[in-house]
């Protein structure tokens, strides 16, 4: 166990700003952006650090009060790497916001969005099931307001069914969560992971289905996912980057925390104490989720619509990926969750740049777009072919693990992957569409004028989905430590927040 | 140890990027392209049989050995694939077709990869970034909407096959825990006794791949869609190269089945060798039949290739001697002769504008370069003597009627003779007949295309009367799968079962007869010219019987009493299967949309119904 | 006999007989505010649930004074203090959701121009 208590700034240093961003607001509203812009920056710089300096695991105490009795942040392989992925992605979208948040109420906006990345920041980093549950409302209320943001209507209802939805999964999680207080008497993840077998399994049954609806909300699985479509359409386009790409992330992060560590119980594959094996049942939502999406997405003619379901159907693939439960498999998912929050935050961007220079939001704008703009249009194809798992892109090498760890585990995985498969053509039918109506029409319109402020950020995203295309240790060698803390319970997580903790 | 081979993959990687950024300059675009296809030329210069290389690729956190090993197969095909190349982006230098040089060399580099890797994640990545950037160069086709439509439907094919070869590889990789090729073979050959059917579950998953690439019956469907509207200069390379992928992988896969023990045989062969034959031999009758009746003259050449491909497929999947020599014999003269066929398109199209048959028609004046290729290259197509496509096709039969399979070896003859009709109705409807008034400005292709032309012919006629210097490297290749080369006379000779034939005395005798006959012709014939419009009509007014000029050029109806015998066979759709298919998945994706088409509350009741089937779920467990 | 187990227990049956008619509140009736009050019923339902479950029959409250021992031979019979302090944030958090939420309503009324949430759909897609 290694302490290492600065890594609170990461939660701490963006709640200080996001609430004292009025103060600036009171000099210029355009101020807030820069300073959420720098905070976050910040936030990157710092979880950069911590990942590439190799300073995990350890722990984080409160108040000098070691885990079990005081709460903790943990900062293990999965944390250092998702809160990097969530501050880059903050960041990024951060710099698309100055140019596209003008009007409006501009300081409320830069709270909110603070707070949106606090908070998932926090569900990441957390080591306290019901800390979780706070950093997961934070992210959720923030994310209600960022949702409902903007001048168009459609924005309003997607953020009330967000919202119902949401309070019922977290009202679900709160009831699981206090049904497991009831039985281990403590809240700490690593303290519950340990001693999760001494509970009654029925009642550990019961809470885990609570917890997994609960959180199957922010994970996007199917049934719970009703409102991922409206929510995303209704949102503005860098709210859209910053649900898929953030929030998305924390959501599944959360999910598999408590499926694997909680509830895992160590073995080639990881399975679940209780009556119910939660890693199946996941692994059956997610297909189910995977195999909807993609349909549901295939007939559509608004892009953005399309991009939602896309992006519904892609958390289906990250949770297929780990819920296979081996260390390939997770491999795969967490890699497949870094190449789809780069590539859909990428995606909604560069939407969110054509939308507002006039392009609109349906298929047939997209008509001869590389005429028009060929630097968003080679970007978007950049984007939708990591999707499909083309080789030289991001997608390939996740895709690559998840069907070979799929097929390694054999049994019904292999027909779940055979489903998964049969989606990922369906998905291929309707990016491609894209593709070939960007690239093989001419255009009468005249050509756009890409403003300068939101290409920096789709920049970095396309190169940076190539180089891990070609060097997919990038990201390969982090997610590879992640699936080994997902997968070994107890020496990846819980004997590294409570070292004399003795082991079930 | 050998660095060069990875620098066959990476030197053309490097040029598309190189390329790619410097695309809006066209020019410097197929300039680059043509260059790195020459320098990857130089580098296969210095490749060897033997030659290995392997590096390991971190991923999962564990390395995966990537291995390079060059056979005699794989330098075979880097050869041929390379050099067509190379023609074919020096073409490409004066060309305006929608092409894009750095795609082409993506291609390049899945093809060196392909030709050359001995693991199977190599060989995989390898096949779809082919995959991805062959559908990309589809697109951009002179009509664009139909371009789409073909690059779209390719798409599905393409990644569907690879889908395949995923599961299939993972397999291998769950029984061995290898991805080398070569021991994944020997492991395969090894319990091919014990489980046949798992050995053939498995092989069949990538043969699915295999024969969607090449286009082999039932999975031909994309092949005229993609053929007849990709790219004009992209084409040639389609037809020519990149069938010969799924070739190559079958040749790969082909040996275990020599061990294969417990399989009861037909007619000396394995039966599903011969069920292997069969489907090649439908791949040629179907394709023949299919090319009578195109308009399209790309879609026409699509459907010759199709066939020869056919040819390629039975004889290959006979595995004897004959057979592999014979196949691998017509994979290269097929690559030549339509190659050089689909660039005399290129140039025709490019100059006359139209891909219909209906619309030519006596361009021979105005482009006697491309003509001379055209008629050379439907020679070799047809099997004519002296020129290179017959070799082959004589080796076919005799490998077919070795294994007494005679009826198939009469289908394979009718479709011979089919390919005959076809090859000279496109032949009679592009350049000769009458020339229509639309095309009185014609010009002929500038001096790169007719420096190409004048190369394929001489490569065309020489590898005609010298087969020995094909032949001895493909009895290398047979000898390095198990099988006992034919043997080479001389460069002059092909050595079949029977006989030997001598080329060069029957390219002196044609040559000297079709002199003789030239003479003959100049010497006795009296020539009138007539407009297209002179014709039989015995005083009727043309009009008045609804005669347009187009309905008086050669082609139109060419063969429709033919078209009326093989009607009630029209009928029967194969592509119905993947269209009915794709309608289903479309249809029932507006369905489940539906699912989403909700309110707060509708969302809630999902998610309250999904907790309760949990629940009880739960409960029952 | 029955008042014992109403003692027991009717913390626990109350609280889930609170999620339960929010839980059909929520989805049975149109109005958006009524949505927004069983969403509220349901919080109350799962914040009682919680303050429910750290108490049982005769616990003394966990506050250490010498007449108020909080273990008896070693046996804790406290109720415990700490689903209570969760209980207070639970409150705080959802206090924040209904104000968001009754914002939301607000500005729905104004664009929509209607308090039934079946109308609030996405229309042609």
């Amino acid at each position: 166990m290694s302490i290492f208590n600065n890594a609170a700034l990461l939660i701490g240093v963006p709640l200080l700003f996001a609430f004292s961003i009025p103060l600036f607001g009171l000099i210029s509203k355009q101020l807030t952006k820069w300073v959420t812009l720098l905070t976050i920056s910040f936030n990157a710089t710092f979880s950069l650090y911590i990942l590439l300096a190799h300073k995990y695991p350890s722990i984080v105490v409160m108040g000098n009060w070691l885990p079990p009795f005081g709460e903790n942040l943990y900062i293990g392989p999965v944390a250092a790497l998702l809160v990097s992925l969530i501050s880059v992605m903050g960041l990024l979208i951060a710099i698309y916001n100055l140019w596209s948040i003008k009007k409006g109420d501009v300081t409320r906006f830069s709270v909110l969005f603070l707070m949106f990345t606090a908070g998932a920041s926090g569900m990441v980093l957390t080591g306290d099931i019901f800390n979780l549950f706070i950093f997961m409302e934070i992210t959720g209320i923030s994310s209600f307001a960022l949702a409902a943001y903007g001048p168009e209507k459609r924005a309003l209802g997607g953020a009330f069914k967000f919202l119902v939805v949401s309070s019922i999964g977290s009202t679900l999680y709160l009831l699981g969560v206090t049904l497991i207080y009831t039985q281990l008497g403590t809240l700490n993840i690593a303290e519950i992971a340990a001693r999760i077998n001494q509970t009654t399994p029925g009642l550990l049954t019961f809470a885990g289905v609570l917890i997994v609806s609960g959180l199957a909300v922010e994970a996007e699985l199917f049934p719970f996912n009703g409102w991922v479509p409206d929510t995303y359409t209704g949102a503005i386009n860098g709210v859209s980057a910053a649900l898929s790409g953030i929030g998305a992330v924390s959501g599944v992060y959360a999910l598999f925390r408590i499926a694997m560590t909680v509830f895992g119980k160590d073995g080639t594959y990881v399975s679940s104490y209780g009556n119910l094996n939660f890693m199946a049942v996941i692994a059956v939502l997610a297909t189910a989720t995977v195999v909807i999406g993609e349909l549901s997405a295939l007939t559509q003619k608004n892009v953005k619509k399309m991009l939602a379901y896309s992006s519904m159907a892609q958390m289906g693939l990250v949770a297929v990926g780990l819920s296979i439960g081996n260390e390939l498999g997770v491999y795969g998912g967490i890699f497949q969750l870094v190449n789809h929050s780069i590539a859909k935050t990428m995606m909604f961007l560069i939407l969110g740049v054509l939308v507002a220079s006039g392009v609109g939001e349906n298929i047939d704008d997209f008509r001869g777009l590389w005429k028009r703009s060929p630097f968003l249009s080679l970007a978007f194809s950049v984007g939708a072919f990591s999707m499909l798992g083309f080789p030289l892109f991001g997608g390939f090498w996740s895709k690559f693990a998840i069907v070979g760890a799929s097929i390694q585990r054999g049994g019904w995985y292999d027909f779940i992957i055979g489903l998964v498969l049969f989606a990922s053509i369906v998905e291929a039918f309707y990016y491609l569409r894209i593709v070939g109506y960007m690239f093989s029409s001419d255009s009468k319109f005249p050509k756009l004028k890409t403003p300068w402020t939101p290409t920096i950020p789709i920049f970095i995203l396309a190169v940076s989905i190539i180089a891990i295309g070609v060097f997919p240790q990038i990201v390969g060698t982090f997610s590879a430590q992640a699936a080994s803390e997902f997968t070994h319970k107890m020496s990846g997580y819980v004997l590294n927040v409570i070292p004399t903790i003795a082991a079930h | 140890m050998n660095s060069n081979l990875i620098w066959l993959v990476f030197t053309p990687l490097i040029g598309s990027a190189i390329a790619a950024i410097l695309y809006n300059y066209k020019f410097l675009d197929r300039l680059i392209t043509f260059s790195t296809f020459a320098i990857t030329l130089f580098l296969v210069f210095g490749t060897h049989v033997g030659q290995t290389y392997s590096m390991n690729l971190n991923f999962m956190g564990r390395m995966i050995p990537l291995s390079w090993n060059v056979t005699h197969l794989s330098i075979f095909m880097l050869y041929i694939s390379i050099v067509f190349g190379t023609i074919l982006t020096f073409y490409s230098l004066m060309d305006r077709s929608r092409m894009k040089g750095f795609l082409l060399l993506l291609i390049l580099a899945a093809n060196n990869w392909i030709f050359t890797t001995n693991d199977m994640v190599g060989f995989f990545f390898a096949w779809e970034l082919m995959g991805w950037a062959s559908i990309v160069s589809v697109l951009g086709g002179r009509k664009e909407r139909k371009s789409r439509h073909a690059a779209l439907y390719y798409a599905l094919m393409s990644i569907g096959g690879s889908y395949s070869m995923f599961f299939g590889l993972f397999t291998l990789w769950r029984l061995t825990g290898s991805f080398s090729i070569s021991s994944n073979l020997a492991y395969l050959s090894s319990i091919v006794g014990v489980h046949p059917w798992w050995v053939l579950g498995i092989v069949s998953l990538f043969f699915v791949t295999f024969m969607i690439k090449a286009g082999i019956f039932p999975f031909h469907t994309w092949v005229p869609m993609a053929y007849a509207y990709a790219p004009d200069t992209f084409t040639p390379f389609l037809s020519a190269v990149m069938s010969k992928y799924g070739i190559y992988g079958m040749l790969l896969f082909l040996p275990i089945s020599l061990m294969e023990k417990g399989m009861p045989t037909v007619f000396g062969l394995p039966w599903v060798n011969y069920i292997f034959v069969w489907i090649g031999v439908i791949t040629a009758v179907l394709g023949t039949v299919l090319a009578f009746f195109q308009d399209d003259v790309k879609k026409l050449f699509a459907y010759s290739s199709l066939s020869n491909l056919g040819y390629i497929v039975a004889a290959i999947s006979l595995f004897t001697s004959v057979g592999v020599t014979a196949g691998i014999y017509h994979a290269f003269n097929h690559l030549l002769f339509k190659g050089a066929l689909f660039i005399t398109l290129a140039a025709v199209i490019s100059r006359s504008g139209t891909s219909k048959l209906s619309e030519m028609g006596g361009l021979w004046k105005k482009m006697p370069v491309t003509f001379f290729t055209f008629f050379i290259g439907i020679a070799s197509a047809a099997g004519i003597p002296p020129f290179n496509g017959f070799g082959s096709k004589w080796l076919i039969y005799q490998s077919m009627i070795k294994q007494h399979l005679l009826f198939a070896t009469i289908l394979l003859f009718l479709a011979s003779t089919g390919a005959f009709l076809y090859l000279f109705k496109a032949f009679h409807s592009i350049f000769l007949g009458q020339l229509s008034h639309n095309y009185d400005n014609v010009k002929e292709v500038p001096v790169i295309g007719q420096i190409v032309e004048y190369l394929l012919m001489f490569a065309m006629i020489f590898f005609g009367i010298q087969p020995g210097y094909i032949l001895r490297p493909v009895g290398l290749i047979v000898k390095s799968v198990g099988l006992n080369p034919l043997a080479v006379m001389g460069n002059g000779y092909v050595t079949g079962m029977f006989s030997n034939v001598d080329m060069p005395l029957i390219g002196w005798s044609l040559a000297i007869s079709f002199v003789f006959g030239f003479i003959l012709f100049f010497i006795s014939a009296k020539h009138k010219y007539v407009s297209q419009e002179d014709n039989y009509t015995a005083g009727q007014i043309p009009q008045d019987w609804g005669l347009t000029p187009e309905t008086y050029q050669f082609s139109w109806k060419f063969y429709e009493p033919m078209e009326k015998l093989f009607a009630p066979f029209y009928r029967i759709k194969i592509d119905g299967f993947f269209r009915g298919l794709g309608d289903w998945t479309r249809i029932t994706g507006s369905a489940v949309k539906q699912v989403f088409v909700g309110n707060a509350q509708i969302y809630t009741l999902f998610a309250v119904v999904g907790l309760i089937i949990l629940v009880i779920a739960g409960w029952v467990a | 006999m029955m008042q014992e187990f109403l003692q027991n227990y009717v913390y626990l049956i109350g609280s889930m007989s609170l999620i339960g008619i929010g839980l059909y509140i929520t989805l049975t009736d149109e109005n958006i505010f009524k949505i927004i009050v069983g969403l509220n019923i349901i919080e109350s339902g799962t914040n009682l649930f919680m303050v429910a479950i750290a108490w049982y029959p005769k616990a003394v409250m966990p506050i250490y004074t010498l007449t108020n021992k909080l273990s008896i031979n070693g046996k804790v019979i406290a109720a415990d203090p700490l689903p209570q302090s969760l209980v207070l944030t639970a409150i705080v958090i959802g206090l924040g959701t209904t104000a968001l939420a009754l914002t939301i309503g607000i500005k729905i009324f104004e664009k929509y121009g209607t308090l039934d949430v079946r109308k609030i759909k996405e229309a042609g897609r």
